[in-house]
C-alpha cells in the first residue's frame, strides 16, 4: 500500500484537475448558450433555405448550368470541407468527424481539404493529406461574413475546374443530447438529390426571372453560404455541447476517484497510528519489564 | 383587396412572417412588384430595398441583401443574407464598410478578393440609400 504522502499528493493532482474540468464545464455551458441562440436565429433560414431549393430543384428544367448536374470528367478532383473544433477535450466530437472524413477519403486519397479548426489541420497536417486552405479562427465565431469567405473559395476552385465535386463534413444535432458527424454535398447539385417521394403534382411550369440560368447563378452560391454558416454555427453548438457532457462526466468521475483516494488514505493513516501505537506499547512493556528485573 | 402569406427570412432572423396585400423587392433588372396570385416563379434578387405593403395599407420598409424570391400557390418567400429596417441600419459602420471596400479596391488584389470586396460594398451601398432616403423625416 502507498504511504500516507504519496496518496496525498496524488489527491491534490486530482483536485487540481477537477478544477480545471470543472471550469471548463463552465465555460462550455455559457459558450453553449451563445451558440443555442445563435442556431435557433439561423435555423429557419436554414430550413426554409433547404426545403425551398429543394422545391425549386424539382421543378428547374434541363438546361446547361456549371452548378448543376454530373461534370463528365475522369479522375473527378474531389474536395472536403472539413469542420473541427479548434481544441479537443470535447468527447467524441472531433473523434467522429475525422473518423468519417477517413472513411470517405479511403475511397479517393488524392482529394484536396479544405479545413476548418485546429484538430482536423494537425490530424490531416501529419498524414500527407493535401490540405488547400485552413480557415483560421472560424470554428470558435461562426458568421455569415466568415461563411461567404469559405463559400467564395470553394467557387472558386470550381470554376477554376480545380475542384469537380465539394463535400462538407461537418456535425449535425440530433436532438438537444446527441450529435453526429455528417457529409452532404454541396456542389454540383444534382436533381436526383432533391426529388421525393411527395413531389408528385409539383410539374406545373415556373417562370424564372430574368433567367433560369441567371436565377441559379444567384442562388447556388447562395445556397452554398446558408449551407456552409448554417453547418458552421450547428457545428459549435454541438462542439459546446459535447464538451460540456465530456467535462462533466470528467468531474464526476474525479470526484468518484477523490473519495476512493480519501478511504485509503485513512485507512493508511490509521493503520500507521495503530502501528505505532503498538510500538509505544510494546516499548513501553519492554521497558517496565527491564526495570523489574533490574530490581 | 386580396392578400397572400409572406414570410422575408435573413440569415440571423425571421424578419417577417404574415398576411400582406403586395411586396415590392429589387430584383436584377429593377424593381418587381408582387401581388396576390402572382404566377408560379423564381426570382433572383439583389442588394437594395424591399418594401411590404401590410393588410391595412400601411408600408414597412426594409433593406434586404442578395438571395431570392420564391412564389408558389400563393405564398411568397424571400430568402436573403441580411434585412434590415432602416432605422436598424447602423450609418456609420456601413459608411466604414462602404470606404473599406473602397480601398480594397484600389489595391491590387485577386479576382477572389475582388468578387469579396465587390459584395462587401454593394450591401454598404444599398444600407447607405436606404437609410438616407427614408430617415429624413
Amino acid at each position: 500500500m502507498a504511504n500516507t504522502k504519496e496518496i496525498k499528493s496524488r489527491i491534490h493532482s486530482v483536485q487540481d484537475t477537477m478544477k480545471i474540468t470543472k471550469a471548463m464545464h463552465m465555460i462550455s455551458s455559457s459558450k453553449l448558450k451563445k451558440a443555442k441562440k445563435e442556431m435557433k436565429d439561423s435555423s429557419e433560414y436554414f430550413k426554409t433555405l433547404q426545403k425551398s431549393i429543394a422545391e425549386i430543384f424539382q421543378n428547374v428544367p434541363d438546361i446547361e448550368n456549371e452548378y448543376l448536374g454530373h461534370k463528365d470528367v475522369e479522375d473527378k478532383k474531389v474536395g472536403y470541407l472539413i469542420v473541427t473544433a479548434d481544441k479537443g477535450l470535447a468527447g467524441g466530437y472531433n473523434h467522429n468527424v475525422i473518423k468519417l472524413s477517413q472513411k470517405e477519403l479511403s475511397k479517393n486519397p488524392d482529394a484536396t481539404l479544405l479545413l476548418v479548426g485546429q484538430v482536423g489541420r494537425s490530424y490531416f497536417g501529419k498524414r500527407n493529406y493535401t490540405i488547400d486552405k485552413f480557415f483560421r479562427y472560424t470554428a470558435q465565431n461562426p458568421t455569415i461574413h466568415k461563411a461567404r469567405v469559405i463559400c467564395e473559395e470553394i467557387m472558386l476552385r470550381y470554376k477554376e475546374n480545380k475542384l469537380d465535386e465539394v463535400y462538407m463534413i461537418y456535425t449535425n444535432e440530433i436532438n438537444g443530447l446527441e450529435d453526429e458527424a455528417r457529409i452532404q454535398k454541396l456542389l454540383p447539385l444534382e436533381k436526383s438529390d432533391f426529388v421525393t417521394e411527395e413531389a408528385d403534382d409539383n410539374d406545373w411550369e415556373m417562370t424564372y426571372m430574368p433567367s433560369a440560368q441567371d436565377v441559379l447563378n444567384s442562388i447556388v452560391p447562395n445556397y452554398v453560404t446558408g449551407f456552409v454558416y448554417g453547418a458552421l454555427v450547428m457545428s459549435y453548438a454541438c462542439e459546446q455541447n459535447d464538451r460540456m457532457i465530456a467535462m462533466d462526466a470528467a468531474t464526476e468521475n474525479a470526484k468518484e476517484m477523490l473519495a476512493t483516494l480519501s478511504v485509503e488514505y485513512n485507512r493508511v493513516r490509521q493503520a500507521a497510528i495503530t502501528q505505532e501505537i503498538t510500538e509505544i506499547i510494546a516499548g513501553a512493556k519492554a521497558q517496565k519489564r527491564k526495570k523489574k528485573a533490574d530490581e | 383587396m386580396s392578400t397572400f402569406e409572406l414570410s422575408v427570412i435573413a440569415t440571423n432572423r425571421t424578419f417577417y412572417k404574415g398576411i400582406c396585400r403586395q411586396v415590392v423587392v429589387s430584383s436584377t433588372d429593377g424593381l418587381l412588384g408582387i401581388m396576390a396570385n402572382h404566377e408560379r416563379a423564381v426570382v433572383a434578387i439583389v442588394e437594395g430595398e424591399t418594401r411590404i405593403q401590410l393588410e391595412d395599407g400601411e408600408w414597412i420598409t426594409a433593406v434586404t441583401g442578395i438571395g431570392y424570391v420564391q412564389i408558389q400557390d400563393n405564398k411568397v418567400l424571400i430568402i436573403v443574407d441580411f434585412a434590415e429596417k432602416p432605422e436598424e441600419v447602423d450609418e456609420r459602420m456601413a459608411q466604414q464598410a462602404l470606404e473599406e471596400a473602397q480601398e480594397e479596391m484600389r489595391q491590387k488584389q485577386s479576382l477572389m478578393e475582388f468578387h469579396i470586396s465587390q459584395a462587401k460594398m454593394a450591401r454598404a451601398m444599398a444600407r447607405l440609400s436606404v437609410k438616407k432616403k427614408y430617415s429624413g423625416f
